[in-house]
């Protein structure tokens, strides 16, 4: 086991964990917590994997930014602190949601599984830092881009049109 | 060098862990935070792929490099990550704004309270607004829906 | 020359029915449309008649070029001969009176019951005249076909003129689909012909008849008799015919005299070869004439109407001329039935038009109402005395001459040739008719002339007035071949060389006619007052009635007709309709169902997607 299989193995452990938990936790805020812990620890698999620009924009936009919406949002709601009960659904639509949600996993993870097989791959770092993907974005990927800020920019107007409500 | 099995499972264990968060949460918010799992799961593969060399998979099991050679301008897979993480972004503002706007008329972000809009749901009702509007008798010279008469803008007012 | 008449018959009344009604801005330029072009007939169908008489027939004239059908080649050829260019001259002339008559008949503006459209009015009796001609002178089935069409529809637009009133809107929509039954056999007819003999012309068929099958001949001759029976208002197609008096009076002349019921009777003497051909067609004929002569006479024995007494002896006297043209004895015979045509048409268009001058004057068709008219209007019951005469059968009188040409065809049929039994129940039937009809007569002139005027149900009386000019005088010129035509047999042209009148059987036939018209004449004279009260009042109002035979049409045809037609429109509604309403249906009763399972519940549809998505991938796992 080579040190960079050592390296994806505690931080893909550590984020699968959190992410279960992250949707297993009976404390709201907890939850987000653990789902900050579950992206910042994807930026270091995604940083072990060769996509150093990913891993940081990771860190930036979800870690930074999703997140603290989140917390945001979860105060303005006056979410309740300490551990609560009615944060699930009933039991009998609970347990369709565990088989939902394992059937989703044994579906993905099974037939790429048997995809790849023992396929090992050796990720080149030089083509995960920023210049070449700047390149990539702005030569070839232009135009997704642009839609992309135009996506960005309806997002921001939509939300905040949507979240100063109907003024009369 | 790095196994694939390992970031297929972490994949396909956010993947499901995100599906469950969807699927069984009743607080908005916590819904949203599995649909970012299922999101970051897409990440994983598609950062993954973007390791493989030129030809993929198929490449790869027929014994070619392991490593990725220079020259692909493309470079897709972590383009496309970026790419996801922006969606994601524009995703979560502009729920967490819906969130918001819910809880402020409503007074709650639980998705079982809030089923109004559905004809099964026990609070379904067929005509919303009957029961708000002004008796016509009220204000005889004001015709319904005009917001800009005087009479009806001071009163909102 | 005989061939640029020959088209110029056909043409001028249809281009005078065209610019008529395209190009006449006023009632008095509609008129004037109409009568060029029946005058221009008339000098044309006299040229030809002329160049026939002298010149010999001109048995093909390309009228319309040729139409390759694929089964052969359809030649829209028109002919010229005796029989044509006379049965033509005679249309011509009838026409022409009942143009120069109409000005006058239909001056105004009409009711608002009962407008008059004049320039549609003028076009359509010119077109009806082209129509008649082009029948009159195909020398094609299907143009003959195209022809026969023509009228059919012109006569349903004459006799709906007054579309305002309920009645003729009923008698126009009878007149055609009555005709229209019939017309279905010609037309099957044509196309047997065309399939067996591949050709229409005529004049091939008529050389081809003898070798032909059998019974395609016979099949064809049948289905085509259908279409005369119902054309020339045959028993048991009749009924259209008496109803048609709805229409305005010169157009009951146009119809009766000269255009549509000779039609069926001309299209049998053209074809006639072809019914020789065909086993037993004639014997029919000759049977349903027999039986619709004296049946129609009786019938207008009945009737207090003077229009409707003319329609029905219109059916009688045209099945004199069926019976004329059925007991011939050899192809080329139809010399009895052709003269009685052209005599008739002059007679009747007479009669027809001296009943419009009476209902002019005293505003209703009933004879009643008419009364004293010999004193009123001497000039016009002479005139009505001359046209009665010849109906009779009186002579001099142009009808003496064919009727006896007629009875002596029957006569010679049944003693000396193979006429056999039907002959003599033509024969028979003949003379009871000349009796009948004379009774008939002698009943409507005694009636109109002498008798005394009944009140008008309005009170006051009606004035005398003058009649119009041009309402008498095309009186006079008919009431020439009403009296003298029969001096035609002096000279006669080809077709009429068939005609003979044999002394016994003339005198027989006068002898009944006479005496039938000295019965009706007389008993107003012993203190009767009407012939028609010797019957029986229950009898009367079964002959005034036709027989009833139009409640039998209606239980045997209309009613099971409307039957079928509900059940039609109740499968339609039932049956096809169901399948539209069974779907809106289901999509009602799987929308009422599925919207339950709009709950409300975000978390309960996102199942719905995850649930898709994962029968997705499972099945692209099941199926690579």
């Amino acid at each position: 086991m080579s040190g960079a299989e050592l390296l994806f193995a505690a931080f893909g452990l550590l984020a699968a964990t959190a992410a279960f938990l992250a949707v297993g936790s009976r404390h709201v805020v907890h939850a987000a917590l653990w789902l900050v812990v579950a992206l910042g620890s994807l930026a270091g698999v995604y940083l072990v994997l060769g996509a150093e620009i990913v891993a940081l924009v990771q860190l930036l936009v979800y870690v930074g930014a999703v997140v603290v919406l989140v917390l945001f949002a979860l105060m303005m709601t006056r979410a309740p602190i300490g551990i609560r009960d009615d944060l699930f659904v009933g039991k009998g639509q609970r347990l369709a949601a565990v088989l939902a949600g394992v059937a989703v996993a044994g579906l993905l993870g099974g037939t790429l599984l048997v995809a790849v097989g023992d396929a090992t791959v050796d990720p080149d770092t030089a083509r995960g830092q920023a210049e070449p993907i700047g390149r990539a974005v702005f030569a070839a990927w232009a135009l997704p881009f642009e839609l992309l800020s135009l996506l960005l920019l309806a997002a921001l107007i939509g939300a905040v049109a949507v979240s100063r409500g109907r003024q009369k | 060098m790095i196994h694939l099995a390992g970031p297929v499972v972490l994949a396909a264990a956010l993947a499901g862990a995100g599906v469950y968060g969807l699927l069984a949460r009743r607080n908005a918010v916590l819904v949203l935070i599995g649909a970012e799992l299922l999101l970051n799961a897409v990440n994983v593969l598609l950062v993954t792929a973007g390791t493989l060399p030129a030809g993929g998979l198929a490449a790869l099991s027929a014994g070619g490099p392991a490593r990725a050679t220079a020259g692909d301008p493309l470079l897709p897979g972590p383009v496309l990550a970026i790419v996801v993480i922006t969606i994601a972004a524009a995703e979560i503002g502009l729920a967490l704004a819906v969130v918001l706007l819910t809880f402020r008329q409503r007074g709650t972000s639980d998705l079982t309270e809030l089923r109004e809009l559905g004809e099964g749901s026990p609070t379904y009702d067929e005509h919303p607004d009957a029961g708000e509007l002004p008796p016509p008798a009220s204000a005889p010279e004001t015709p319904p829906g005009d917001d800009r008469t005087p009479s009806a803008a001071g009163a909102v007012r | 020359m005989t061939v640029t008449a020959a088209i110029l018959t056909i043409a001028l009344p249809a281009v005078a029915a065209v610019c008529g009604l395209l190009f006449a801005r006023s009632r008095t330029a509609a008129a004037e449309w109409g009568i060029v072009g029946a005058l221009g007939a008339v000098v044309a169908s006299a040229v030809e008649a002329f160049g026939v008489a002298t010149g010999g027939s001109a048995a093909s004239i390309t009228f319309l070029g040729r139409v390759d059908l694929g089964v052969g080649t359809l030649a829209l050829d028109i002919r010229t001969d005796s029989l044509s260019s006379s049965v033509s001259l005679a249309v011509a002339v009838v026409a022409a009176c009942v143009q120069i008559y109409s000005t006058a008949y239909l001056h105004g503006e009409g009711t608002p019951e009962a407008p008059i459209r004049y320039p549609a009015y003028a076009a359509t009796v010119s077109l009806f005249t082209a129509a008649m001609m082009l029948v009159v002178h195909a020398d094609d089935l299907i143009l003959l076909l195209v022809g026969w069409e023509g009228m059919g529809i012109c006569s349903y637009l004459l006799i709906g003129h007054h579309s305002e009133r309920a009645t003729a809107r009923a008698a126009a929509v009878k007149a055609f689909l009555v005709t229209r039954a019939g017309d279905l056999g010609v037309m099957a007819a044509v196309v047997l012909l065309l399939g067996s003999a591949r050709t229409t012309s005529i004049r091939a068929l008529i050389a081809a008849a003898e070798e032909l099958p059998a019974s395609t001949v016979t099949a064809a001759a049948l289905l085509m008799l259908l279409g005369v029976i119902g054309k020339s208002a045959q028993f048991p197609l009749h009924t259209w015919l008496p109803d048609a008096m709805e229409g305005p009076t010169p157009v009951s002349a146009l119809i009766h005299a000269a255009t549509m019921v000779a039609a069926g009777v001309f299209l049998v003497a053209r074809l006639l070869p072809v019914f020789f051909a065909a086993d037993g067609a004639l014997t029919i004929a000759a049977i349903v004439a027999s039986i619709t002569m004296l049946g129609a006479a009786l019938a207008a024995l009945a009737q207090d109407d003077l229009k409707r007494l003319l329609a029905y002896s219109t059916i009688s006297q045209v099945a004199y001329m069926l019976a004329g043209v059925a007991v011939a004895q050899d192809a080329g015979e139809a010399a009895p039935g052709v003269f009685h045509l052209l005599t008739h048409a002059g007679f009747k268009a007479l009669l027809f038009l001296v009943a419009g001058c009476c209902i002019h004057l005293v505003n209703s068709n009933l004879m009643s109402r008419m009364g004293g008219m010999g004193r009123t209007q001497p000039a016009l019951m002479v005139l009505l005395g001359l046209g009665l005469a010849a109906l009779a059968g009186i002579p001099p009188f142009s009808g003496f001459w064919s009727k006896e040409a007629v009875l002596t065809a029957a006569e010679h049929a049944a003693v000396e040739g193979d006429g056999g039994l039907v002959a003599w129940i033509v024969l028979v039937s003949g003379v009871l008719t000349a009796l009948v009809t004379g009774v008939y007569s002698g009943r409507a002139f005694s009636l109109v002339a002498f008798g005394d005027p009944a009140p008008s149900e309005d009170g006051h009386e009606t004035e005398v007035h003058r009649l119009p000019r041009a309402m008498m005088w095309p009186l006079w010129v008919l009431a020439v071949p009403t009296v003298g035509l029969g001096l035609v047999l002096l000279s006669p042209p080809d077709i009429l060389h068939g005609v003979h009148v044999s002394w016994l059987t003339a005198f027989t036939g006068t002898l009944v006619s006479l005496a039938g018209v000295g019965w009706s004449l007389t008993v107003t004279r012993i203190g009767g007052k009407d012939v028609a009260d010797a019957l029986p009042p229950g009898v009367r109002a079964f002959l005034r009635d036709g027989y009833r035979l139009d409640d039998v049409q209606d239980a045997l045809v209309v009613r099971p007709y409307r039957a079928l037609a509900r059940l039609a429109h109740a499968g339609d509604q039932e049956v096809v309709d169901f399948y539209p309403r069974g779907s809106v249906t289901v999509a009602r009763w799987a929308g009422l169902k599925l919207r339950r399972l709009q709950a409300g519940m975000a978390n309960g549809y996102v199942a719905w997607v995850v649930l898709g998505a994962v029968a997705a991938g499972l099945a692209g796992v099941v199926l690579s």
